[in-house]
């Protein structure tokens, strides 16, 4: 980086910068300006004591006062015990607090370990049944969301600071404006969240203020995960469920999978579950003897993610071409297994299946191997069929309802049946 | 042969020998205080707030040293009671002594006392009273006789060759575990020293002596 030269000082072979209009139009008052050795308002002193025999003097009488070593006494330090110790506490031992982090659809649960009331580690919970002390990344920083100076703490109006009884105030004054019209106009924008004291709030809020609405507002939508789930196992969504705009919320068994393809779904990284999901996989490569098995892992993603890099075999396409690859290998998959294609499933996959894309996939990926993505493709179906009811087919969130579909579809036993609801 | 040594190297023989005696009156300087009891502060004895008597309390009355130093055996730290501890008895027993008007007044107010620290290692150093105590190693042993004191003073050094002698050794600071807060317990050295050394093999007694066991 070329250094900006001090405002003046330059000279008319290098290209004239300025800092200023008044420096640009070189006016008289910027040369008495830049003459003086401080500007105008910073005070000199013209005292006989000038700055520096002062600092002078001073670092005289304090190496003096050092000489007498007085600063080199023990301090004297007090212990403060409780006036009244709480029950059952013990200074200096860890205590632990199960609890659960609320994420959009359902909480995460942890171990708090926390020294004198401040929470030091967040874990999972062992003694969970599901998670099994399973936690992410999310969950392992979130300890310092506790100590987070922006964390909610009180309330606020417009950004500023408000009194609580003016809260109080206001809200009471709100309630009874909207009683009178049943609670017209009365809108609230939440996030996701899967608090059962948040819907019974909501319950009671809705039968005091009819009319209200209610927005539900999330960044990035997870929903696909469910609505493909829904989609392709009808009966199931219909018949259980109560809510049925969200229908059936999948749920994987990654540690028993033994195949495990990825389109585009980073389950160790970013997407849902991820805690669950991270402990499964590990699960499914952790060998106790030498005749174990071992999961393996086929990622086709567009980004590097963890999945990708903990994946045996990755296929690093555009994220546009993600349905290609997964309609390529379902057509492979009912291809391989020979099974009769009644439901006309091959006609549905026919206008994603061209041989020229896949070449030019290739072409990009590795050059001079045009049937490489292909190749790719045949033994990756090849190893699905192997272990067929032991294979998993995930899809992630930024891919389309059909990738989801075709993946919950290849997943477990439904793929060799070649149906498709 | 005029320009090979510089004009200033006349003077050096002089700065050596200044330098030399500066730097040696120093470490001298430094060995005898660092190094002598008035560092260690063997003896340091403050006047604590409220004229507490171990010498009373543990050596007459046979107090034992867990009623009040609740965390020793679970914490690496052997906590100063809460005032409330002290209350459990001094409700009835000299309920009105000026002497006790402090902890009276802490237990009704909950504000701490501010009792004066004495035995205080570095920040660098890590102890665990716990590990110690359950492992048959008295109080005794770093705070001496201190059922016999009337006002608490540091008894033995606390320096690191301190600790570093009985793990080296500490057959000689072993005791049956039922003996640990027994501080009037004696025993003659040659049955101690078989003892110590039988509760070595018995009880895999591995006293580490690296950095980090300490310094972690």
């Amino acid at each position: 980086m070329k250094p900006i030269p001090p405002p003046g000082a330059e000279t008319q072979t290098v290209r004239r910068y300025w800092r200023s209009l008044d420096q640009l139009a070189d006016s008289p008052d910027f040369r008495r300006w830049m003459e003086r050795e401080f500007p105008a308002h910073a005070s000199e002193m013209t005292d006989t004591i000038t700055r520096r025999h002062f600092v002078k003097i001073m670092s005289a009488s304090f190496l003096l006062a050092g000489v007498g070593l007085t600063g080199c006494r023990r301090p004297v330090t007090n212990i403060f015990p409780f006036a009244n110790a709480p029950e059952d506490y013990t200074h200096g031992v860890p205590r632990f607090y199960a609890t659960s982090m609320p994420i959009r659809n359902r909480a995460v649960p942890l171990l708090v370990k926390t020294t004198d009331g401040r929470p030091i580690k967040i874990e999972g919970n062992p003694l969970h049944p599901q998670s099994r002390g399973a936690t992410d990344h999310f969950a392992q920083a979130s300890v310092l969301d506790l100590y987070d100076p922006d964390r909610a703490q009180r309330f606020t109006r417009s950004g500023n600071d408000a009194a609580p009884a003016e809260v109080y105030d206001f809200l009471r004054q709100l309630s009874d404006r909207l009683s009178t019209t049943g609670g017209k106009g009365f809108c609230v924008l939440m996030g996701q969240s899967s608090s059962p004291s948040r819907l019974r709030l909501q319950q009671l809020i809705s039968r005091k203020f009819p009319r209200a609405r209610w927005f539900v507002y999330e960044p990035v939508d997870f929903g696909v995960h469910w609505r493909a789930a829904t989609l392709t196992h009808p009966r199931v969504g219909s018949v259980g469920s109560e809510r049925p705009e969200t229908g059936l919320s999948p749920s994987y068994s990654i540690d028993k999978a033994r195949v495990i393809v990825s389109l585009d779904h980073d389950f160790l990284g970013l997407e849902e579950d991820s805690y669950l999901h991270i402990r499964g996989f590990a699960q499914g490569r952790r060998l106790a003897g030498p005749s174990d098995p071992m999961n393996r892992l086929y990622a086709v993603e567009s980004l590097l993610t963890l999945t990708g890099a903990n994946a045996d075999h990755r296929l690093r396409v555009p994220s546009s071409c993600i349905q290609l690859i997964a309609a390529h290998l379902a057509e492979e998959v009912m291809r391989q297994s020979g099974i009769p294609d009644s439901a006309g499933f091959r006609a549905g996959l026919e206008p994603l299946l061209s041989d020229q894309s896949l070449r030019v996939l290739s072409e990009r990926t590795k050059p001079g191997e045009p049937a490489w993505t292909s190749r790719w493709i045949t033994e990756c179906a090849l190893d699905l069929l192997s272990h067929r009811g032991e294979s998993l087919v995930l899809a992630g969130h930024r891919q389309p309802l059909a990738v989801h579909v075709m993946a919950q579809c290849g997943s477990g036993k439904r793929w060799q049946n070649g149906s498709m609801a | 042969m005029s320009d090979f040594f510089p004009k200033w190297a006349n003077r050096l023989p002089r700065q050596i020998a200044v330098g030399g005696i500066l730097a040696a009156s120093l470490v001298t300087a430094g060995i005898w205080y660092y190094f002598t009891p008035k560092y260690t502060r063997v003896g340091y004895q403050p006047i604590q707030p409220v004229p507490y008597s171990h010498a009373v309390h543990v050596g007459q009355l046979g107090l034992d040293c867990r009623y009040c130093h609740t965390g020793v055996e679970r914490s690496w730290y052997a906590n100063v009671p809460s005032s409330s501890v002290c209350m459990n008895c001094h409700k009835q027993v000299l309920p009105n002594d000026p002497r006790l008007e402090l902890v009276r007044n802490s237990a009704k107010s909950g504000e701490p006392i501010g009792w004066v620290q004495i035995h205080l290692t570095p920040d660098f150093v890590y102890f665990n009273h716990a590990v110690h105590v359950n492992r048959g190693v008295s109080c005794v042993s770093c705070h001496g006789q201190i059922n016999e004191l009337t006002e608490v003073r540091e008894e033995k050094s606390l320096a690191m060759f301190f600790c570093l002698e009985c793990h080296r050794n500490p057959a000689p600071n072993l005791r049956p575990l039922n003996q640990v807060y027994n501080l009037a317990w004696s025993i003659d050295p040659q049955m101690q020293q078989d003892m110590g050394t039988r509760f070595v093999h018995d009880w895999k007694i591995n006293s580490p002596q690296y950095c980090s066991t300490c310094h972690r």
